[in-house]
């Protein structure tokens, strides 16, 4: 393999795209780890695919909808009961960026 | 406005409108506003693992409904996922239509500037939950989320940078608000947030050809915030130019009550939505049929309305209060009134001021009220001026309090039944006699006197007289004793 | 408890055995050997008990029971059931009860089958050997130094190991098929759309479909009449769908390919147990050929760009924010990046960040998108193979079960895959049945493949080749 095809400061750019804090020694790993497998992945680099449609579902449904009619909600202490924190009736999250 | 100063203003608008549907777009939990919090969610719009979403027919027939409304074309779409964290987000991606969106290239009218703004597409989409800041807990700054709004559907509408001033922009959106009303996809209650507006403000120097960069400014949730924040930014813009400084492409937040905007504090991250076909979901292609049946049931839109109106006038210029007073009666709703008066011999113009003045600000509450037949018999009788206007709006006003009376019996109530020809005549007679001298007087041209008669004929009336019948009797006789002499 | 499930049904209808006594003795069987496997990460006894006493209370008043009366299912814990801890094998979810309960679940319990327990698997389903779990790695009951396959490794295992007659499994990328290999039983992966993914946590949900695992191919057979129908919550359920438990064992007069690029680099025991099953059909009147289905070569390419792009946005979810783990921080992103560092394990990490790549800007085209684009021309491959051919075989794994912790590189593991993803890819049905073994007395299965919704004469030569299976020759779990 000539070059790493996604280089450690690429991989910590995707982990932070992913939400996934890394450690230094599984930013390294990664970038070694993917790499290969994308260096695998390139078999379908040389296809000629230039006519050929995408598939985004294997079985061809369409215009699946359903009635506008109201069903049951769920329990609201319930759901909250397995939240990690709750007050108010509401979901408790640390302090958003941007937010005052 | 900034012209003198050597620079065009652009302005594109997207508009995010909440259908009035029952449920949520993927969901069957109810689509209400203002519930106690996370009491309208299941393991769909909370996201939960396995859960899987199914889009709400009427979402689809509503978002036609606003693409044909805004003169879009139909197509076939497909929904993808926007990958971003937010944490009232509860999937981690936002389910929207991307490149393949059901409405394209519409456009809608402003009225007032006889200008025709672009919509390039009107997409669907669902909404986020709500999160409000509350300061510290334990010594953390936190945030409390309520996910009664997730999954909400919304149609997003987009237009083109077609518009140059803070006027354009809020009458479109003014007019935009009217059309998707008119639709019955929405309610359009921007104080609720049915519609939300962000506004992409660029500025570039006059003579030059290139759109300057462009800041997209949210939160403008009235129509008077969309037109500061406009003016404020392009100011803004302006004097970063001409200081030698360049616009940095960014998303700013306008506060109404420091009344600017302000560059969203976040990290330097480039924004990578990674968008990518719903797999969970099936392509729309709504059918030629069913487009014709959505467009057949589509009321008359506000552009056709006003042309309606203008028409009825059968004039070619319309004052600039005049054509105020078309627009306040369609958005309204009162122009039908104004239509049936005309074609039953009412003047316009008394028509449409009576329409556009008394009945907005008297059925302000609830313009359903009215009957329209009512209306018609008081501005005819108006018109013949059995009615003063001060007369007609008193029972206008009445109406408003007891909708199903008869307009005959609330003029007797009020007193304001006109007296026969003779009984005038003869009121006239006596006040001719009793006043000699300023009859002389009036008659030899003095008419500030017809005041004095008509004031004395009221006082004696006990206020049923028509004043203009009372100064035409007097104008009638003055006639005959000078064709006499 | 040797019993099969129709047995089971047959016994428990026609009251010579309560249901209540086959779960005590399934139960006990899992109390007994379940250490020796590690199959199970739940068994759900008490709740099994009294599914099986309401089972026995309305035969008693002479109800008519369903089709699985009385018989223990064991369910891979990637499936919501109502107030039971679902895992997904991951540290993110441990806890967490779904307020809800999966559409296939649902049909189990309405046709009288009783859940026993919730099966261990590769974290998120991402693996073949279940030794990704964040609990603990299943052992193949077969040889408990080797690893069962995965990711439904729990699963096969407790039907191998004869804890429960049926198990259900969700396939992928070959999480049904592969496991029923390596274990020795038979494992179905339905036509895509066929059984509701509803209440199954999505891995990548264009691929993901849920399917049986039994010791014969009859209760296979039982268990996907169950589970197959439409359902109005998964908008990929394909409107009228069934399968119908009847069919045949005759292969007489059918054309069946093998797949000539499913044939290169496969273990010689695989490579005889290929031939002994061509040899069997053919005696049995079938014309067997060698056929080429020349972009299957890509699949496993287009299979790791597609899966972990749709895993990278569908695990985007577990945040910490309304269930499961969460590792507060100083703001919410640092809480979702230490929640998630601290809740996925290295392969459900390794997955999000290739596909998170695959997706982002300036190379969805050459990745993710290229790999929709295979899937168009493996999609036509199998279309034109099957003008030729009534089912297409092959083997299920190119190898027998390795041995547990002896696969680390990662992409050496994804080749585990190869025989398997193309189904997946093109949304076909396919089924492992054993048919053999290594001279170790390692199992061998056979894959059969059929054109969508060809489940009815998949089951046909799947049944002809269980026939066919030289008994002494697919091993057994020993008990002692
Ligand atoms: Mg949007
Ligand atoms: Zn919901």
């Amino acid at each position: 393999m000539s070059e790493q095809e996604i280089s450690e400061e690429e991989t910590l750019h995707v982990a932070h795209l992913a939400r996934l804090g890394l450690s230094g020694a599984e930013v390294k790993s990664f970038s070694k780890q993917l790499s290969a497998i994308l260096q695998h992945a390139k078999d379908i680099a040389t296809l000629d695919l230039d006519d050929v449609v995408p598939t985004k579902h294997a079985i061809s449904l369409m215009n699946v909808m359903r009635e506008d009619t109201v069903g049951d909600s769920l329990d609201r202490d319930e759901v909250l009961a397995s939240a990690p924190e709750a007050q108010s009736g509401m979901f408790v999250v640390p302090k958003i960026l941007g937010e005052s | 406005m900034f012209e003198e100063q050597g620079f065009l203003v652009t302005i594109g608008l997207e508009v995010h409108c909440e259908l009035l549907t029952e449920t949520k777009l993927f969901c069957s939990c109810a689509n209400s506003f203002g519930q106690v919090p996370n009491t309208n969610i299941c393991p769909v719009c909370l996201g939960l693992p396995g859960s899987l979403p199914v889009i709400n027919s009427r979402a689809v027939d509503f978002a036609i409904r606003i693409g044909l409304s805004l003169n879009c074309e139909i197509r076939p779409s497909v929904f993808h996922r926007k990958n971003y964290f937010y944490p009232d987000m509860p999937k981690g991606y936002q389910v929207s239509q991307y490149d393949e969106p059901i409405c394209v290239n519409g456009y809608l009218e402003l009225p007032s500037f006889d200008k025709k703004v672009r919509v390039l597409r009107a997409h669907m989409e669902e909404d986020t939950g709500k999160s409000t800041h509350i300061g510290r807990i334990h010594g953390a700054e936190k945030s409390l989320v309520d996910f009664n709004r997730a999954g909400v559907p919304l149609v997003e509408i987009v237009s083109e940078p077609d518009m140059t001033s803070a006027d354009e922009a809020r009458e479109y959106v003014s007019e935009l608000r009217s059309i998707l009303v008119a639709s019955g996809a929405t309610d359009g209650k921007m104080e609720e947030g049915s519609l939300r507006v962000d506004a992409n403000v660029s500025v570039r120097r006059v003579g030059t050809n290139e759109l300057g960069t462009r800041c997209e400014i949210k939160n403008l949730n009235s129509l008077r915030s969309l037109g500061r924040a406009i003016t404020y930014e392009a100011k803004r813009q302006i004097e970063v130019i001409e200081d030698g400084g360049a616009i940095k492409q960014e998303t700013r937040h306008w506060n109404e009550d420091q009344g600017r905007t302000s560059g969203l504090r976040s990290k330097e991250e480039a924004y990578d939505y990674r968008y990518f076909p719903e797999p969970d979901l099936t392509p729309l292609a709504p059918s030629n049929e069913l487009v014709d049946a959505i467009r057949s049931q589509l009321p008359i839109m506000p552009p056709e309305r006003r042309n309606r109106l203008r028409l009825a006038g059968k004039s070619e210029n319309y004052t600039r209060s005049e054509l105020e007073q078309i627009q306040t009666c369609v958005n309204f709703g009162s122009d039908e009134m104004v239509l049936l008066a005309v074609s039953k011999g009412v003047p316009f113009k008394l028509a449409l001021a009576r329409a556009a003045n008394e009945v907005t600000s008297i059925f302000a509450d609830d313009p359903t009220v009215i009957d329209p037949g009512k209306f018609v018999e008081l501005v005819s009788l108006e018109a013949s001026s059995a009615l003063s206007a001060t007369q007609s709006k008193a029972v206008l006003a009445e109406l408003a309090v007891e909708p199903t009376k008869d307009v005959k019996v609330i003029i007797a109530e009020l007193g304001f039944v006109g007296l026969s020809a003779d009984e005038l005549a003869q009121i006239v007679n006596e006040l001719i006699e009793s006043n000699p001298k300023e009859w002389l007087r009036y008659v030899e041209g003095e008419n500030q006197l017809g005041g004095f008669f008509i004031g004395k004929a009221m006082k004696v009336s006990n206020g049923k007289i028509n004043g203009r019948e009372v100064a035409q009797i007097m104008e009638r006789r003055r006639n005959d004793i000078l064709a006499s002499r | 408890m040797d019993l099969g499930a129709q047995e089971i049904a047959d016994l428990v209808k026609s009251s010579k055995v309560s249901a209540t006594q086959v779960v005590e003795a399934h139960l006990d069987e899992i109390s007994r050997y379940d250490s020796r496997v590690n199959a199970f990460l739940l068994v759900m006894a008490e709740n099994a008990l009294e599914q099986a006493k309401r089972i026995d209370v309305r035969r008693s008043k002479g109800e008519e029971l369903g089709p699985l009366a009385g018989v223990p299912i064991a369910l891979k814990d990637n499936m919501a059931v109502s107030g039971f801890a679902t895992t997904c094998g991951s540290k993110i979810l441990e806890g967490w009860k779904p307020p809800y309960t999966a559409t296939a679940v649902k049909r189990l319990v309405a046709a009288d089958a009783v859940l026993i327990g919730k099966t261990n698997l590769d974290e998120f389903a991402m693996g073949s050997s279940t030794e990704n779990s964040a609990y603990f790695p299943t052992k193949n009951p077969i040889d408990p130094t080797k690893v069962p396959g995965g990711s439904s490794g729990g699963s096969a295992a407790s039907v191998a190991a004869r804890f429960t007659p049926i198990a259900i499994g969700s396939d992928t990328g070959g999480s049904i098929r592969q496991p029923a290999s390596l274990c020795g039983i038979v494992g179905v992966k339905p036509t895509y759309g066929l059984v509701s993914r509803y209440g199954l946590v999505a891995f990548a949900s264009s691929l993901d479909q849920i399917g049986p695992f039994a010791r014969n191919v009859q209760d296979a057979a039982l268990a996907l009449q169950v589970l197959a129908g439409h359902d109005d919550r998964d908008s990929t359920s394909i409107p009228g769908s069934h399968f119908d438990n009847s069919f045949t064992d005759r292969v007489a007069g059918l054309r069946i390919g093998v797949i000539q690029e499913m044939t290169t680099g496969i273990s010689g025991a695989v490579e005889h147990t290929l031939n002994d099953a061509i040899a069997f059909l053919r005696s049995m009147g079938a014309t067997v050929e060698a056929v080429s289905i020349p972009s299957t070569t890509y699949g496993l390419s287009a299979y790791y760009l597609i899966a972990p792009a749709e895993a990278s946005s569908n695990l985007s979810r577990f945040d910490g924010v309304r269930y499961g783990l969460r590792v507060p921080g100083a703001d919410i992103t640092q809480t979702y990046e230490q929640t998630r560092a601290e809740g996925f394990g290295a392969e459900v990490k390794r997955r999000m960040m290739l596909g998170t790549y695959a997706l982002s800007a300036g190379y969805y085209d050459a990745l993710y998108g290229r790999a929709q684009k295979v899937r168009t021309l493996i999609l036509d491959d199998f279309a034109k193979a099957y003008g030729a051919y009534d089912v297409l075989i092959s083997p299920t794994s190119p190898t027998v079960a390795f041995g547990l912790g002896d696969k680390t590189d990662p992409l050496a593991m994804y080749m585990a895959d190869v025989c398997t993803i193309p189904s997946n890819l093109a949304g076909h049905p396919a089924m492992s049945v054993p048919f053999g073994c290594d001279e170790a007395g390692l199992p061998i299965g056979i894959q059969v493949l059929a054109p969508a919704m060809g489940e009815q004469i998949m089951f046909s030569v799947a049944q002809s080749l269980q026939n066919g299976a030289a008994k002494p020759a697919v091993p057994v779990w020993r008990r002692d």
